[in-house]
């Protein structure tokens, strides 16, 4: 008898949480939340620090502290987004003078090498959580390019190499809003990016990894 | 209708989102210049060496090194004597002793001759303006004159480049070809077969003199004569 008690009110219990879970999960079921009906926008403003990685390093191999990203998305009532993304990511690093050798000449300088990226990608993202969420995690690969400026100083004298290459960005975030169908939210972003640029001292291609934390914006 | 203008205000506002951020990125890309700023007056200048890899230097004792400088200007040369070049002139007279070889008096026979110059040149060159031409080409439309190009700015316009640094450089008397040879002009035609310049700052005092030459020997190791 003990036992049959124990088991209704287990049945009973759980059955309440059942159903705050799945309310919480589908929002207002009279009254959906227009991100779930519409096309709905997001944006975002990050401050991020990065890490140079691979052929980055053999040029400056020190931690990158000014960096910013800027995020654009039209967010789908699946869970789909696409957005663009821009920002300015800068690293410096100056070197005690050396002697360099450059083919038949040997140059003795002092270096301060710089690099200047601002990318301009597409990206495509995945929610864990629908548009109206207060907590979404996400998924994101971005493609498309980056304007890239070397420019490595010998003393006062610029070795430079610029241009417009190709980049890839996988990343992975979440975005915190605080509570459901709220516009204002907090952000932070882990972004693996991979430019396709090399020049002299950086070979191959120039991957970093950018952590970043910032606002973020939604609405319709 | 009213879904049309609620899209326009929308519209309008990822476009002013997108000047936003252009501005922001124009501000944020004078970080580069500003990268050596702090750059002392000692880690400006670039000392750069170059050399002959046919020659063996053992094969020298002696140098010749006037007591002036020349000043090259562009194809026209003169000499002089500052403070700043006697300064040039004992550094480098002491370096190449310290290194085993031996000065000789003004109008001897040396194996080495030791020049230092001064170089001042100046360029000019022409370029064209991309943009003036559009200019005339759209004159017609108002509308895009917010780009700051004047219907009367030329298509062409010259700049001036001016190439400052010092040189010292060291050519072989020993192995000079003999007089008829070589040049129409009957001169000899002399090999330089050592070449330093110090370039990215300009030298001003008798502490920057000293650090360059300094630092072109201690870089030019194989610049020593034989016991």
């Amino acid at each position: 008898m003990k036992s049959i008690i124990a088991f209704a009110a287990l049945m009973a219990l759980t059955t309440t949480t059942w159903a705050q879970y799945r309310n919480d999960n589908s929002g207002n079921n009279e009254f959906p939340s227009p991100y779930q009906e519409y096309v709905t926008f997001n944006i975002a403003a990050r401050y991020g620090v990065a890490f140079p990685m691979g052929g980055t390093q053999g040029y400056i191999d020190k931690v990158s502290p000014t960096n910013f990203a800027l995020e654009g998305e039209w967010l789908f009532p699946k869970r789909f987004a696409i957005g663009i993304k821009t920002g300015y990511q800068y690293n410096k690093q100056r070197l005690d003078r050396q002697v360099y050798d450059y083919g038949d000449q040997s140059i003795s300088a002092v270096q301060t090498r710089t690099l200047s990226v601002i990318p301009a990608m597409v990206s495509l993202s995945y929610y864990f959580a629908d548009n109206a969420a207060a907590l979404r995690p996400y998924v994101q690969m971005a493609g498309g390019g980056a304007y890239v400026d070397y420019t490595n100083y010998f003393g006062t004298l610029a070795d430079q190499s610029n241009g417009f290459k190709g980049a890839i960005a996988p990343a992975i975030g979440v975005k915190y809003y605080g509570k459901r169908e709220q516009g204002l939210g907090a952000e932070i972003q882990a972004q693996y990016q991979n430019i396709f640029f090399n020049y002299d001292l950086l070979k191959n291609s120039a991957p970093s990894l950018m952590i970043s934390a910032g606002i973020s914006y939604r609405f319709y | 209708m009213n879904m049309n203008m609620h899209q326009q205000r929308k519209a309008g506002k990822w476009k002013l989102g997108a000047v936003l951020l252009l501005i922001a990125g124009g501000g944020l890309l004078s970080c580069r210049e500003n990268a050596i700023k702090d750059l002392s007056p000692a880690d400006s200048p670039v000392y750069i060496t170059n050399y002959d890899r046919s020659v063996n230097f053992g094969q020298y004792k002696t140098f010749s090194l006037p007591d002036s400088v020349i000043i090259e200007s562009n194809d026209s040369y003169a000499t002089s004597q500052t403070p700043l070049s006697s300064r040039f002139v004992t550094n480098v007279a002491n370096a190449l002793t310290a290194k085993g070889f031996q000065r000789v008096n003004r109008g001897d026979n040396a194996d080495l001759g030791v020049a230092i110059i001064q170089v001042n040149n100046q360029y000019t060159g022409v370029a064209s303006n991309p943009y003036s031409y559009y200019s005339g080409y759209w004159g017609g439309f108002g509308g895009l004159g917010g780009y700051g190009y004047s219907p009367y700015y030329p298509s062409y316009y010259t700049y001036q480049v001016t190439d400052q640094y010092w040189e010292v450089q060291i050519v072989d008397l020993k192995n000079r070809p003999t007089a008829g040879t070589g040049t129409s002009t009957g001169q000899p035609q002399l090999n330089v077969i050592y070449d330093a310049t110090i370039r990215g700052a300009d030298v001003t005092d008798q502490q920057a003199v000293d650090n360059a030459i300094t630092a072109i020997f201690n870089q030019s190791p194989y610049l020593k004569a034989s016991e």
